[in-house]
């Protein structure tokens, strides 16, 4: 027993996670980062090698328009989630009618189930010039024949993507709000607010976290979907999925739509940084 | 809103199937310190919920001034009241947490921030405005919470256990404060809580419960010294019951009295409750000696103002006036 023990080494000490957190870092690299650098390295890649802006330059000249409607459209998709999610869940939180919450409780989650290829479908016929909504509207006499308009272009996506995702969001925020304290609450309508403001000053303002993920998810889903887009809206402007999808299949251009795709992530990008900063002020508080 | 009576008439409600509260009158006078007393899940909470609003009756009417409140939801009541877990708003300021009640009535900006400060100070808080409610110790919170309830000038205010969370210490000294706030706001007050002591020492009125019931309404001495039946007597300290002799003092079935009003003699006094027995345990509890008699079948506890060997025959009485005679129904029988 002439030996000395040398003092274990930091990286020896460290060996167990490290070799617990490999296949998830391994996991990440191959199907995550190595896909992105590839996407993010090519757009500025040209035929040679070289280095250039020109894919970047052609996206922004061909798809400009696209792009800001894609802008467009998803913040008009969150803002309406917002509305109704916040609506529901709140009913669900404070409703006073117990069977009506629990109707809603049961309908609120279909459409969570309905894949989106078959939300785009039924969107289209429901949302056509002759499609099923216009015709319960004239059929009931509260609209005009003359008036009839097809719904099929930004407003369609709008209420598809809403549609969509609201269930998923209200999921959330209900699950959020049903942990809220409920003395915070009484407490709210003993010192003389209504339901609304209840919902508004009390219970929102203490679930904001958990309706921000809602909302970077559903972001981060809206522009990844391509066939909402292929079916509700034919033509210009449409969203960048479509137009990725279209430069890939049609011309092989993977330089272009990479560039494209350059820009989906920045404005993902701005998502993850205002939900790491807020997640990480709530953790600070937290700990404080 | 100057201050109200308030009224309940016949009040019995149900949740979830069962009947909690049955038949419940009782006349809260006009700035009045009432406690609610009765042991755990009697329905004390629920009674202050139904004033506040939260629990609909069945039957019956709750009356402030006036008026019937019974039908209107919480927010038009008007009632104050503070929650047994304090309820503040987690994401407002202190400051913001006593000015919130005021923004919902309109009230301007200046003086709604006029008002928090001199709350603030009133509460012995001056200078907490600016801090997250997170950050406040427990007396802190109650404090804000109890400012949160006396900021809109209720006609009524209603405390949920309000010092229970608290250090023995703190709880004195804020029982103090809150007696003397409540007489100098002079506000009607329902205070409910499970400590006798605590009801003894700052109520004008008490309302004993039991099983969702009133059992008696009096003022301290009054219950302290002649509770109604056997079982409110022993909720409030009467531990020992022996039955009755013919040669005792007062005639009765049972006779009831506090252990700290039997007392060892050598001599048998006169006008007295008189037991022998043997000590089976003697124990110190700071002021004296606290003792276990056998007396026959019946054990009997007493205090000594010196050790007595477990063993040794003793004599015990209890002066007539500490005495409570209850009749074969287990009720308080009239002196
Ligand atoms: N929402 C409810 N549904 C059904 N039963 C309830 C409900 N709330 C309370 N109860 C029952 O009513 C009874 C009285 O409850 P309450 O909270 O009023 O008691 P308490 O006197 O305040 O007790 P404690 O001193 O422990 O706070 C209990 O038996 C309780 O189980
Ligand atoms: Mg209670």
């Amino acid at each position: 027993m002439s030996t000395v023990h040398a003092p274990p080494s930091p990286l020896r000490g460290m060996l167990p996670g490290l070799l617990l957190i490999a296949p998830a870092l391994l996991a990440i690299a191959l199907l995550y980062v190595v896909p992105l650098a590839r996407s993010v390295i090519f757009a500025f890649v040209d035929a040679e090698g070289g280095l250039t802006t020109a894919h970047l330059r052609t996206a922004i000249e061909l798809y400009g328009r696209d792009l800001i409607f894609t802008v467009l459209v998803t913040l008009g998709s969150l803002a309406l989630i917002s509305v109704i999610s916040i609506a529901i869940a709140g009913y669900l939180t404070l409703g006073a009618t117990p069977w009506a919450v629990t109707a809603l409780r049961w309908l609120y989650r279909w459409p969570l189930f309905i894949p989106f290829i078959v939300a785009g479908q039924t969107a289209r016929s429901f949302l056509a010039r002759n499609g099923l909504m216009n015709g319960l509207l004239i059929d009931s006499g509260l609209m005009d024949p003359a008036l009839a308009q097809s719904l099929l272009d930004w407003r369609g996506l709008v209420l598809t993507f809403a549609w969509k995702q609201v269930p998923f969001v209200t999921l959330l925020l209900a699950g959020a709000m049903a942990s809220v304290d409920r003395s915070t609450i009484e407490a709210a309508r003993n010192m003389g607010a209504g339901r609304l403001r209840c919902l508004l000053q009390i219970v929102l303002p203490q679930v904001r976290g958990t309706l921000l993920v809602g909302l970077i998810l559903s972001l981060v889903t809206i522009l990844s979907v391509l066939s909402v887009p292929l079916m509700v809206i034919a033509g210009n402007p449409t969203m960048m999925t479509a137009m990725m999808a279209h430069r890939v299949t049609y011309y092989g251009d993977y330089a272009v739509a990479n560039a494209l795709g350059l820009f989906s992530y920045l404005i993902t990008a701005v998502a993850a940084y205002v939900y790491l900063r807020m997640t990480l002020s709530q953790h600070k508080e937290g700990v404080r | 809103m100057g201050v109200e009576a308030l009224e309940l008439q016949g009040l019995s409600i149900r949740l979830g199937g069962t009947q909690i509260l049955h038949d419940v009158t009782l006349n809260v006078p006009a700035g009045s310190f009432t406690c609610l007393l009765g042991p755990s899940g009697c329905g004390k909470t629920t009674l202050l919920r139904s004033i506040a609003g939260f629990a609909p009756p069945a039957s019956g009417d709750i009356r402030l001034g006036a008026r019937s409140i019974a039908a209107l939801p919480p927010e038009k009541r008007g009632t104050a009241m503070v929650f047994q877990s304090y309820a503040l708003w987690p994401h407002m300021t202190v400051a913001g947490n006593l000015t919130y009640p005021l923004k919902l009535r309109g009230v301007p900006r200046a003086e709604r921030e006029a008002r928090a400060e001199a709350m603030l100070e009133m509460l012995g808080l001056s200078g907490y405005g600016a801090r997250k409610v997170a950050n406040l110790s427990g007396g802190q919170r109650q404090r804000v919470a109890l400012g949160r309830a006396l900021i809109i000038d209720p006609p009524i205010l209603l405390l949920d256990e309000p010092l229970s969370n608290l250090d023995a210490a703190i709880r004195r000294n804020l029982r103090g404060e809150l007696r003397r706030l409540q007489q100098r706001l002079g506000i009607t007050t329902i205070m409910v809580t499970h400590d006798q002591e605590e009801a003894l020492a700052m109520a004008d009125t008490i309302v004993l419960m039991r099983a969702g019931e009133v059992v008696q309404v009096a003022a301290p001495q009054d219950l302290y010294t002649r509770p109604a039946d056997l079982d409110a007597g022993r909720f409030l300290g009467v531990d020992n019951v022996v039955v009755a002799r013919p040669d005792d003092p007062v005639a009765g079935e049972t006779l009831g009295f506090r252990s700290s009003d039997a007392r060892i003699h050598a001599q048998p006094p006169q006008n007295s409750l008189i037991r022998h027995g043997t000590v089976q345990d003697c124990a110190y509890t700071g002021g004296g000696y606290h003792l276990q008699l056998a007396s026959g079948a019946e054990v009997i506890s007493a205090m000594s103002d010196v050790p007595v060997t477990p063993g040794s025959q003793v004599c015990v009485a209890v002066p007539t006036a500490s005495l409570m005679a209850f009749g074969a129904d287990q009720k308080l029988l009239p002196n």
